[in-house]
């Protein structure tokens, strides 16, 4: 089997220790949390860190606080897949969310896996997720050691695919990122909206310096009312398999509807079509202040189908990742709207 | 019907509860003292030609013991068509080829020395499918050979142009079947030791322990009578392990330059890369049925991309020719199969060896058939199924047979209607696909047998030293219960040794369903020679004749009511002046005969089993997703020895078949493998799984131990066709290409909408 290579293990207590840890070791330093995705990255050497810092030993990385004034989450940047999925406040309050950490991989993975690591998921390829020997012997990749985009020869820019569930949904719902970066002995912070967070290029596609930890997550309150007014969240999401399957395709969607029945925001986010979540505006603009009628909702479908220009560096047949675009858009907002 | 203590019962696998709570043994747990790593520099190109290999900063490495390449071993050639060698010299013929390896401290060092080694190439042109492979002026992959085709398999019954003449109906379909993966959980792994007086150790995941000692002597340019394998628990093998592959050699080669014991442990990729892969089939069958629901004929031909060297699956013809040839009952068959070699993957044996691919083929063909002349698919298998005590065309002695039973038993389900899909786009349907697998065995080798010794020691204790081999399929429970009955003791009192080539007497290996048949009837045998010693030494002690006493509940029992315990018997025979222990052994090689060289008429297996499946599907017209919903599996297995053991099979199976059916492929772009990993060679996982309801069809097999048959493949080899056939009746497009993937369902679905 494939070994991991040899490492120093660090586990600082706070967050103070674990940034001022990357600070002194620089680029050998890496952090870690659940490690479902780094530690196979390491075994393949995509990843070459000589230090881990470990987050498991920080207590704030676990919170998870509904302020007293009803305003919101805060979500610690560690707390579990499985948590997030299953716990009650969550599913009744951002049930999207809920269900995009149900559906990441498998029970098992769920349990070590994070919400932190999630959002900082690697961007994948089927060019670069391969292992040592692989690449070396097609010739490196951009988006690691090498200068060609074997997915596209001509692009100037590596075309690695986002793969994270939870990262539409939090683009859809408008969440911030707390950032802590080492300040001489204390920690600075600092908030990016989760839009901001993400950056559509495959090899550098967080906005986020090599120093900086993902500490937290803050997510707005939507409210759903009674019989369909409000707030009405869904995250659905397009793979092979029931389980461990990174997505095809995932859909967030968010609609507050009016009194009367209409859509008065809309908000639109596709995952795993490009580098980074892709915020369909156009197809929120044409929903936005109107009726749902069907054909609204079929020109807010295609206007989002658009921005799905799949490349061959995913699983299954560009044609049929193109066909599905319309399609499963179509599902997910139907699914949503019970239309 | 006698009552049975042992046979029969549900008993969890004896060695269950040591593998689920980590404490067996598995090869890649297994150290030795001084043990050092190996790993195996492969090629960087399909087809190059080697200029130069610089090992020297390799050997530079610290923790680095040595190098070992080509020059290290005497110039042997192994495999069927002696294509292989351990270590490639001059020119290496696919990715997988291996040229180099290194011995270290520990396998990181091991992997990253092989790194350093330098290797000067001369790319020659490549071929990677048959078309191209036979094409006018193909480049040459093996030498000494005037092309790339390899063999043709040529098999006829009758006369195809008078069964194609009397017939009604007739369709044509061609198929294209997949290269997937065994992916046993644990990967390929061996320990090779030599001693001072050059004998050597082998541990090792094998399946054929005893022909891997000729083989690896062979390839070694060694005596096969120096060559000892060991087997320690065994993570799966699913035939991958039925043939030498060079890292056997090349394990042995480490050890003996490196002078101590050395492991060679492959990663998935390794797996993958290195390893066989079932054998991939291009296929077109034409089929004819008269009127009246007969079947007329069926001409088959095929090619086979057997790849750069010759391992089983060149050999899958003989399988896909016997359902060609015998499934069913057809008067004229015509069968033709090309091998081709390509710059490719190697193709081996894999569960259901050539069955799934021809379960496909002729499962497509016989729902077409049917589909034509207006007749319910069940009742024209029915019309059309094998009986028992019957010689099929080809020579095949069909003794016991439930096909009819196990096609009644689905068509009585079938009368429960599928109830609707929730959405309009959902659509559901229903298919059946069977297969024809042999029961006990196949003598593909001159000897299809088995040797057993049964001994009872002074506490009452019984070993079972049988030849066969563990692979996670049950054997030592099955076999345990077997000897347990006969000897009349509890299970748990036998236990089963299989794992020395200096122990244990020859088996040919565990392939072709026929450890519980074979080495059952070889450990019945022997236990009833046990038995007699038992009784004749009992009879002395009871006053009795032998004849006339039983064993039972670990009792030797006059017909007076007098008694004694097995245990007392046992030590009456043993301490006493000329004492004798008690054992029995013996050797058993079934009533069956190799196939003519020419013909490929003959007898292989004495005993045939039959299985059919019927699967409920749900297919999402705007996705192509397919959702299996039940799958129900009628299996004739003689008698099942331990139902539970049947079940596990079965449902196994099933998961392998819908894998095979659904979402597994190997993926290679230009002979490099593009998938080979867990996250995108795509296992059927549990939350796929659909129910899956297991009917037994106890057939009591004249020549099986108790009755029982082989099922050990059956359970994968119809799933796929009985999906694909689910998947036209639920929205009418046939699918010819597992995986059926949502890709591939909604090409069709969109080409049968554009007309």
């Amino acid at each position: 089997m494939l070994r991991l290579p040899p490492f120093e293990y660090h586990a600082p207590k706070s967050i103070a220790e674990a940034v001022a840890l990357k600070a002194e070791y620089g680029e050998l330093a890496m952090y870690v949390a659940g490690g479902t995705d780094l530690f196979p990255n390491m075994k393949r050497q995509q990843f070459t860190p000589q230090n881990l810092i470990g987050l498991r030993k920080i207590p704030e990385l676990f919170q998870l606080v509904f302020d007293q004034d009803g305003t919101g989450l805060t979500l610690g940047a560690g707390v579990s897949l499985n948590e997030v999925a299953e716990h009650p406040d969550i599913l009744k309050n951002y049930p999207a969310l809920a269900k995009a950490a149900s559906l990441v991989s498998a029970p098992q993975l769920r349990n070590m896996g994070t919400i932190g690591g999630n959002l900082c998921l690697d961007t994948r390829c089927t060019y670069y997720n391969q292992s040592y020997q692989w690449r070396k012997a097609l010739g490196f990749c951009l988006k690691k050691s090498g200068d060609t985009c074997w997915v596209a020869r001509s692009s100037p820019k590596c075309l690695a695919v986002s793969s994270s569930d939870c990262a539409p949904v939090m683009v859809a719902l408008e969440a911030e990122f707390c950032l802590a970066s080492p300040a001489g002995e204390a920690v600075k912070t600092r908030i990016v909206p989760a839009s901001e967070f993400y950056k559509n290029d495959g090899a550098n596609f967080l906005n986020k310096t090599a120093d900086e930890l993902l500490v937290s997550i803050r997510l707005p309150t939507y409210y759903s009312g009674k019989s369909g007014i409000g707030w009405k969240m869904n995250y659905r999401k397009l793979s092979r398999r029931n389980a461990i399957d990174f997505p095809l395709l995932g859909v967030a969607t968010a609609f507050r509807q009016k009194d009367n029945g209409d859509c008065a925001e809309a908000r639109i986010v596709l995952g795993a079509v490009g580098s980074s979540p892709l915020r369909a505006d156009e197809a929120e603009k044409i929903l936005q202040d109107g009726s749902l009628t069907l054909e609204r909702i079929e020109d807010a479908v295609q206007a989002a189908a658009k921005l799905a220009k799949p490349l061959d560096n995913t699983d299954m047949t560009l044609s049929y990742r193109k066909k599905m675009a319309s399609r499963f858009i179509t599902e997910a907002f139907n699914e949503v709207l019970k239309v | 019907m006698k009552e049975f203590s042992a046979v029969g019962k549900r008993i969890p696998k004896t060695d269950a509860p040591d593998k689920v709570t980590g404490r067996a043994t598995y090869g890649q747990d297994f150290k030795l003292p001084g043990m050092l790593h190996g790993a195996i520099r492969y090629s960087d190109h399909a087809h190059a030609r080697i200029l130069n290999i610089d090992t020297s900063k390799a050997e530079a490495l610290e923790g680095v013991k040595c190098v070992v390449t080509a020059d290290d071993v005497p110039e042997t050639r192994f495999g069927f068509y002696k294509d292989n060698m351990p270590l490639k010299k001059d020119v290496v013929r696919s990715h997988r080829d291996e040229i180099a390896g290194v011995v270290a401290v520990n396998e990181m060092i091991a992997r990253q020395a092989v790194k350093l080694i330098k290797i000067e190439y001369e790319i020659l042109p490549a071929v990677f499918n048959v078309a191209d492979a036979m094409a006018e002026n193909a480049p040459l992959i093996q030498p000494n050979r005037d092309s790339n085709h390899l063999i043709t398999n040529t098999y006829n019954h009758g006369d195809v142009e008078q069964g194609e003449a009397e017939s009604d109906v007739v369709v044509e379909v061609t198929c294209k079947l997949p290269y997937v993966n065994h992916a046993s959980m644990e990967t390929c792994v061996i320990v090779a030791k030599f001693d001072h007086s050059q004998n050597l150790t082998l541990w090792s995941t094998t399946q054929i322990p005893f022909l891997l000692q000729k083989d690896l002597g062979a390839a070694l340019g060694m005596s096969p009578k120096n060559i000892r394998i060991l087997q320690p628990t065994i993570g799966g093998a699913f035939g991958r392990e039925l043939d030498i592959y060079p890292y056997h050699p090349i394990a042995a080669i480490m050890a003996k330059k490196a002078q101590v014991p050395v492991r060679l442990c492959f990663s998935r990729e390794e797996e993958f890369r290195a390893g066989p892969q079932r054998q991939p089939v291009e296929v077109t069958i034409r089929a004819g049925a008269k009127n009246n629901g007969d079947l007329t004929f069926r001409d088959v031909s095929m090619t086979l991309d057997v790849g750069a060297y010759v391992s089983w699956g060149s050999t899958t013809p003989m399988v896909m020719m016997e359902t060609t040839a015998s499934f069913y009952r057809v008067p004229h068959v015509r069968f033709k199969a090309d091998c081709v070699y390509t710059n490719n993957l190697i193709t081996g044996a894999m569960r259901g060896y050539g069955n799934p691919q021809s379960s496909f083929y002729v499962e497509s063909a016989m729902d077409m058939l049917a589909e034509k002349l207006g007749m319910d698919p069940i009742q024209f298998r029915i019309q059309n199924a094998n009986q028992p005590n019957t010689i099929t065309e080809q020579g095949l002695k069909i003794t016991s047979c439930g096909l009819e039973d196990c096609l009644k038993a689905l068509a009585e389900r079938a009368e429960t209607k599928l109830e609707p899909a929730a959405q309009p786009h959902l659509k559901r349907g229903r298919g059946v696909g069977g297969t024809l697998n042999v029961g006990g065995g196949a003598r593909i080798y001159r000897s299809d047998g088995c040797g057993a010794t049964v001994k009872v020691d002074d506490f009452g204790h019984v070993s079972l030293i049988t030849g066969s081999t563990e692979i996670g399929q049950g054997s030592e429970t099955v076999l345990a219960q077997m000897v347990a009955e006969i000897l009349s003791v509890p299970v748990d009192d036998v236990r089963v040794i299989n794992s020395d080539t200096d122990v244990k007497m020859w088996d040919v290996g565990v392939h072709a369903s026929r450890t519980t048949f074979i080495a059952g009837n070889a450990a019945c045998l022997a236990a009833k020679e046990a038995l007699g010693q038992i009784f004749e030494t009992a009879s002395e002690l009871l006053g009795a004749s032998p004849d006339s006493l039983k064993a039972e509940n670990g009792q030797i029992i006059a017909p007076d009511g007098k008694s004694v315990s097995l245990s007392k018997v046992v030590r009456s025979r043993h301490f006493r002046s000329g004492g004798q222990m008690v054992f029995g052994q013996a050797f058993y090689d079934p009533p069956t005969e190799l196939v003519d060289k020419d013909s490929y008429h003959g007898n292989i297996s004495p005993a045939y089993g039959f299985g059919m499946q019927m699967a409920d599907v749900e297919v999402d017209t705007e996705t192509g997703q397919v959702r299996v919903l039940k799958l129900i599996c009628a299996k004739d297995i003689g008698r099942a020895i331990n139902p539970m053991a049947v079940e596990g099979q079965i449902e196994g199976g099933a998961q392998m078949g819908l894998g095979y059916a659904l979402s597994e492929e190997v993926v290679i772009k230009e002979g490099k493998v593009m998938n080979p990993n867990f996250v995108d060679y795509r296992l059927f996982t549990s939350a796929d799984m659909p129910e899956i309801e297991n009917i037994m069809i106890e057939s009591n097999d004249p020549e099986g131990p108790f009755g029982a048959k082989g099922i050990g493949e059956m359970g994968s080899s119809c799933v796929a066709a009985a999906v694909t056939n689910a998947i036209y009746d639920a929205v009418g497009v046939r699918l010819t290409q597992p995986p059926m993937t949502p890709e591939r369902v909604l090409a069709a679905l969109d080409t049968k909408a554009a007309g």
